[in-house]
């Protein structure tokens, strides 16, 4: 009988946040090709004047409404060109600048305030708390295009005032999101601990609370910015958006309207670009949330 | 359940008035003389812009005039458009129905499809089956309805000329035939004209598989993950160790309990298809709610605005109230809570 007993301790080790989350997103074969895709989007956007054969504003006259190259139009213009003559791909590729700009920007802005407001309503439930679920309501209660549409009009047509627009409506998810997970948080004994040790409202908030109400914070915002970019599409395909010739995506889907029912190519090209972004981005938002909610990944 | 449905409808007040109150100081923020734009962007005599104005009711000070605007919708009227003076209300379920025809086919669709490829998938589940259905999933969540409608009309109206490509009726073919109720379905089958329904049934489809896709997509994401959730369950193993065939365990033991979920599900995407209806009806020109409020706010019809989005708004939440009511009926654990 042999009294040695091997416990090896060395190879044993937890894997920090990081290494897990990365593993776990590594592994899941969808969110990596959403990512590739995402990071070619961004190439593009930085480099868009030395990738793009042409200048996107510039107008080639004679040569306007053409098809794209494979459907009888010129070989130079591969994607064909829009009503004014001007080449789409081109266009397309500069208004990865703008709309995946307008994208995030609307998010960030939206996410800010929504988690402030969120925050607010679950720390002082009573009346502020209560108001803030109203005005929520409320614009939850507006067919959100709408209700877009009508503050872009207030706003006017810029792309600012569309980043406004949509970081508006976008709002209510964060909220809520905020409002119920820092609920649950302020329940807890480690809040209760902070309290006692005499933290003011503003550390307990930000620094107590909003650390551990991240990660589905985290998964919300990508779901809400590749709906910001869908967004963005629709508020320009009704003619609310920023407005021609600015390359922007929405702004040229609202040219192509006019021409919905004789050409329809005008449409497809930026529709085709808002399609990809959103689909890369609903592909890595697969990935984070299984990568930072296990209770999730278990049943997916 | 009477007590939380009363609750339920009580919350429903405060929104009400925040609505009214809402669309009312947004529609009066937009710039755009109401007189002008009906007249059609031209200058008007100021005499008779006064009158206009006054004959509309637009030149009293704001909080008279939402003073009036509210005792006149405590009392069910909804005004009248400013255009032709016909009553809001009118007008509305005239659009509404087309619309809620609309979302309703579509709901058929995106509800028998998702919960099929569901639950193929999720009994498929890690094969490429699955995969292939999920990344479908997901392409169908982020496609938008400007690329979809767009390329569903080249291919099946401009170039295969199987289906029309706008509009709910043939009008040049089918002059005298007029919706019923609203309904163009009950419309043209009632009408003498021979062909004219099946007219309007291949209005439909394109339509409404442009507004199901995004439904269809979540319903399938989700009857995927309910049913995976009710596989891992102790009575499903109980079920199948005591040698139930699988179909009967897939029937009866796993779905009835899934589709507590789904149902709650597709209600809800019901909602968005109404308010998401409008792109779609932009698209196939469809005479339904959303293009009739949007003509409307281009002629800033206040009357159509304020009183059509409050209507909208009123329906979605009587759905979405519902939904959770019938949650309620078809929930064991929540019936016989109380």
């Amino acid at each position: 009988m042999s009294n040695t007993l091997i416990v090896s301790t060395t190879s044993v080790t937890m894997p920090t946040p990081w290494e897990s989350f990365y593993r776990s997103f590594i592994s899941n074969k969808g969110a990596v090709l959403g990512l590739v895709i995402m990071l070619i989007l961004v190439v593009v956007a930085l480099f868009a004047n030395f990738l793009a054969p042409h200048d996107p504003l510039r107008l080639y006259t004679g040569k306007e409404q053409l098809p794209p190259a494979i459907f009888g139009g010129e070989a130079q213009f591969i994607f064909g060109t829009d009503d004014a003559g001007r080449d789409t791909l081109s266009r397309v590729m500069y208004g990865t600048r703008y709309s995946l700009f307008i994208g995030l920007a609307a998010t960030l802005l939206s996410a800010v305030v929504g988690v402030f407001l969120g925050l607010a309503a679950a720390f002082w439930p009573k009346r502020l708390g209560k108001f803030i679920m109203l005005i929520n309501d409320i614009i939850m209660a507006y067919p959100s295009l709408l209700l877009a549409i009508i503050i872009a009009a207030i706003l006017g047509p810029s792309m600012t005032n569309t980043i406004i627009t949509i970081a508006l409506v976008c709002l209510p998810p964060f909220i809520r999101l905020t409002r119920a997970t820092a609920m649950v948080e302020l329940q807890r004994d480690y809040v209760m601990a902070s309290k006692v040790m005499g933290a003011g409202t503003i550390r307990l908030l930000f620094v107590t609370v909003l650390p551990n109400c991240l990660a589905p914070l985290i998964v919300q915002a990508t779901m809400i910015f590749s709906s910001a970019i869908l967004e963005a599409g629709a508020i320009g395909f009704l003619g609310f958006g920023v407005q021609p010739p600015l390359p922007e995506w929405g702004a040229m889907l609202g040219t192509a309207r006019q021409y919905i029912q004789s050409n329809v190519w005008m449409a497809i090209f930026p529709g085709l670009a808002v399609f990809i972004s959103a689909l890369a981005i609903n592909l890595m938002g697969d990935g984070l949330r299984d990568a930072l909610d296990p209770k999730l990944k278990q049943v997916s | 359940m009477l007590s939380y449905i009363f609750r339920r409808f009580l919350v429903l007040i405060p929104v009400f008035f925040g609505l009214t109150l809402s669309t009312f100081a947004l529609i009066r923020l937009v710039p755009g003389d109401v007189v002008e734009v009906m007249m059609g962007e031209r200058r008007v005599d100021p005499v008779l812009h006064a009158q206009a104005m006054q004959r509309l009711g637009l030149d009293k000070p704001l909080i008279v005039q939402y003073g009036d605007y509210l005792l006149r919708l405590l009392q069910g009227d909804f005004g009248k458009s400013f255009r032709d003076q016909t009553p809001v209300l009118n007008d509305f379920f005239a659009h509404f129905v087309p619309t809620l025809e609309l979302a309703l086919s579509a709901m058929v669709i995106a509800s028998v499809l998702g919960v099929a490829l569901g639950i193929i998938a999720a009994l498929r589940r890690g094969s490429w089956l699955d995969y292939t259905l999920m990344t479908g999933a997901l392409a169908g969540y982020s496609m938008p309805i400007y690329l979809l409608g767009p390329i569903l009309t080249g291919i099946f109206a401009h170039t295969l000329g199987l289906l029309p490509v706008s509009g709910v009726i043939s009008v040049s073919k089918y002059l005298d035939v007029a919706p019923l109720y609203g309904s163009w379905l009950l419309g043209s089958l009632f009408s003498e004209q021979s062909g004219a329904f099946w007219d309007v049934l291949k209005h439909f489809v394109l339509p409404s598989i442009a507004l199901a896709t995004i439904p269809l997509a979540t319903i399938a994401r989700m009857t995927r993950s309910a049913i995976l959730e009710v596989l891992g369950e102790d009575y499903v193993r109980t079920a199948r160790a005591k040698g139930l065939s699988p179909w009967r365990v897939i029937l009866v033991h796993v779905l009835r309990n899934a589709l507590i979920t789904v149902v709650t599900v597709i209600g809800l995407q019901m909602s968005t298809l109404l308010a998401g209806a409008i792109l779609t009806e932009t698209i196939f020109s469809w005479p339904g709610v959303g293009n009739w409020l949007l003509d409307g706010f281009h002629h800033r019809d206040y009357p159509i605005v304020q009183n059509g989005i409050l209507l909208v708004a009123s329906a979605l939440m009587i759905v979405s109230l519902l939904v959770d009511i019938l949650y309620g009926f078809i929930n064991p654990r929540i019936r016989n809570a109380e």
